[in-house]
């Protein structure tokens, strides 16, 4: 039995392309064409198809809703979202609408027959997009991810901790006196601390103030 | 009282209290004057803001109306170009090589478009959240540079609209730019923190500073436009360690409550 398989794109030469494309292979068939999401949707009691391919841009009703009604509705059916865009924040929402996969318009005709082919099996295929961790600040360092603290906040506390005043702590770093009072309102936000007397507590008691202390240790001596 | 001895023809004797009078007449009048100057430079300066507003609205619904059609007409056909020639069977070898590097420059053209695009506007930049948009984006700078740029954002509310999401993040994306081009850093933090009266942008880079001529507030005309739409303020502090902005945007009314 081959895969069934259903197009939706608003591009009429895109579709034909892929549906030439698709026809080179035996074990799969595709057996409508539909233009947007809706005409799409409207096909389905008439006849289920083992998967769809869907572009996210198109009128009346796009990839992403479509892709939605689809996995509430006809869970069985699987979707593929073809889209020319290849944002982070697309693909995420693609994966979140449930789609099994995500291809780009201009991929190779080899990744089109593999991912349908990984989708098929049950399987789930993404491009594979770097990521940013939200908390990216120095990993190594578990103090400064704990808290968030940027390198620059870092600084600052250590200088804090030599109860060193606004104004020698602006000289010190060559910053104004206002950026040094908005790095200690955020650095107190970050630590959830609400007077500057927790603040000298909370360096004082935390066991990572030994880390810095030993960092600045350190930079003292070399 | 004296001044009333005075007979009538005797002008000389009235001339210095006639003098003060026009003096301090001339003064009222010039006070007067300038009074209504500062008025009409006031209404002149809102009339160049909202200019400016509206300049600004302009150019983002055409940058959307652009992006829109490059996207849907030059980057669909080209995606369909594509489908169609690897759809082909070639009778030689020759012909499939031809056809290969035809498929390698269409690819280009594919990429180059996608990145004009998105430099416009992110796709579907409201229906998305904003965290994503701004994560996307510094995703795609990791990728691309020599310098590293941290990011940190704290728990984002959605207190904004969407014009002014997407003025905020056209400032980042000019601070970005602004680094990338200019500061010669080899790293930047990009914060943009959630505090509940206002939102706090700060940009960070530990480069050569900026030109005297831009911190006397010379050049950044589009940052410091969008800050003023935003009814914000912006703190630059900048040195030969580097560049600080600091910019404060206050939440409005009508999305705080």
């Amino acid at each position: 039995m081959p895969v069934n398989i259903m197009l939706a794109d608003d591009h009429r030469l895109f579709t034909t392309g892929i549906r030439n494309l698709l026809g080179t292979d035996p074990a799969l068939r595709v057996t409508h064409i539909a233009t947007n999401g809706q005409e799409l949707l409207d096909l389905f009691p008439v006849r289920l198809p083992d998967m769809v391919l869907i572009d996210i841009n198109m009128p009346v009703m796009n990839g992403l809703e479509a892709c939605r009604l689809i996995r509430d509705h006809y869970p069985k059916v699987k979707v593929i979202i073809v889209s020319g865009y290849n944002d982070a924040h697309l693909i995420t929402e693609a994966m979140q609408a449930g789609a099994r996969g995500y291809l780009l318009k201009d991929c190779n005709a080899e990744d089109l027959f593999h991912t349908i082919h990984l989708v098929n099996s049950g399987q789930t295929s993404f491009p594979f997009r770097p990521h940013l961790p939200v908390k990216n600040f120095e990993t190594d360092n578990a103090f400064l991810q704990q808290f968030n603290l940027t390198r620059r906040e870092k600084e600052i506390l250590q200088l804090i901790s030599r109860q060193h005043t606004n104004q020698q702590i602006a000289d010190h770093l060559h910053l104004s006196i206002y950026t040094i009072e908005t790095h200690r309102k955020n650095i107190m936000k970050k630590l959830q601390l609400k007077t500057p007397a927790a603040l000298m507590k909370f360096i004082l008691t935390h066991p990572c103030h030994s880390v810095i202390f030993g960092f600045y240790c350190l930079v003292l001596l070399s | 009282m004296h001044f009333f001895e005075y007979k009538s023809g005797d002008v000389t004797g009235m001339l210095p209290l006639i003098g003060m009078w026009s003096i301090i007449t001339v003064l009222i009048f010039m006070l007067y004057k300038i009074e209504s100057y500062k008025k009409k430079e006031f209404i002149l300066l809102n009339r160049i803001y909202e200019q400016q507003e509206h300049e600004l609205d302009i150019q983002e619904a055409e940058r959307r109306r652009i992006a829109a059609d490059l996207h849907d007409e030059i980057g669909s056909s080209l995606a369909a170009i594509r489908m169609n020639l690897q759809s082909l069977s070639y009778s030689s070898v020759y012909d499939e090589e031809r056809a290969t590097s035809l498929l390698e420059l269409v690819d280009q053209t594919s990429q180059n478009v996608r990145r004009a695009t998105h430099n416009l506007i992110p796709p579907h930049f409201e229906t998305t959240p904003f965290t994503s948009i701004l994560q996307s984006y510094f995703s795609s700078l990791d990728s691309q540079g020599a310098i590293a740029f941290h990011y940190y954002c704290n728990a984002y509310q959605q207190h904004f609209s969407s014009r002014q999401e997407l003025l905020i993040y056209r400032i980042v994306m000019e601070l970005t730019h602004n680094i990338i081009r200019h500061a010669k850093a080899s790293e930047a933090t990009v914060q943009i923190l959630f505090c509940p009266t206002y939102l706090e942008i700060m940009v960070e880079d530990n480069g050569i500073g900026l030109p005297a001529a831009v911190q006397q507030g010379i050049g950044l005309n589009s940052v410091q436009s969008r800050v003023r739409l935003l009814d914000g303020k912006i703190h630059i502090d900048s040195g030969r360690c580097g560049t600080t902005f600091i910019i404060h945007v206050p939440v409005s009314c009508e999305h705080a409550c």
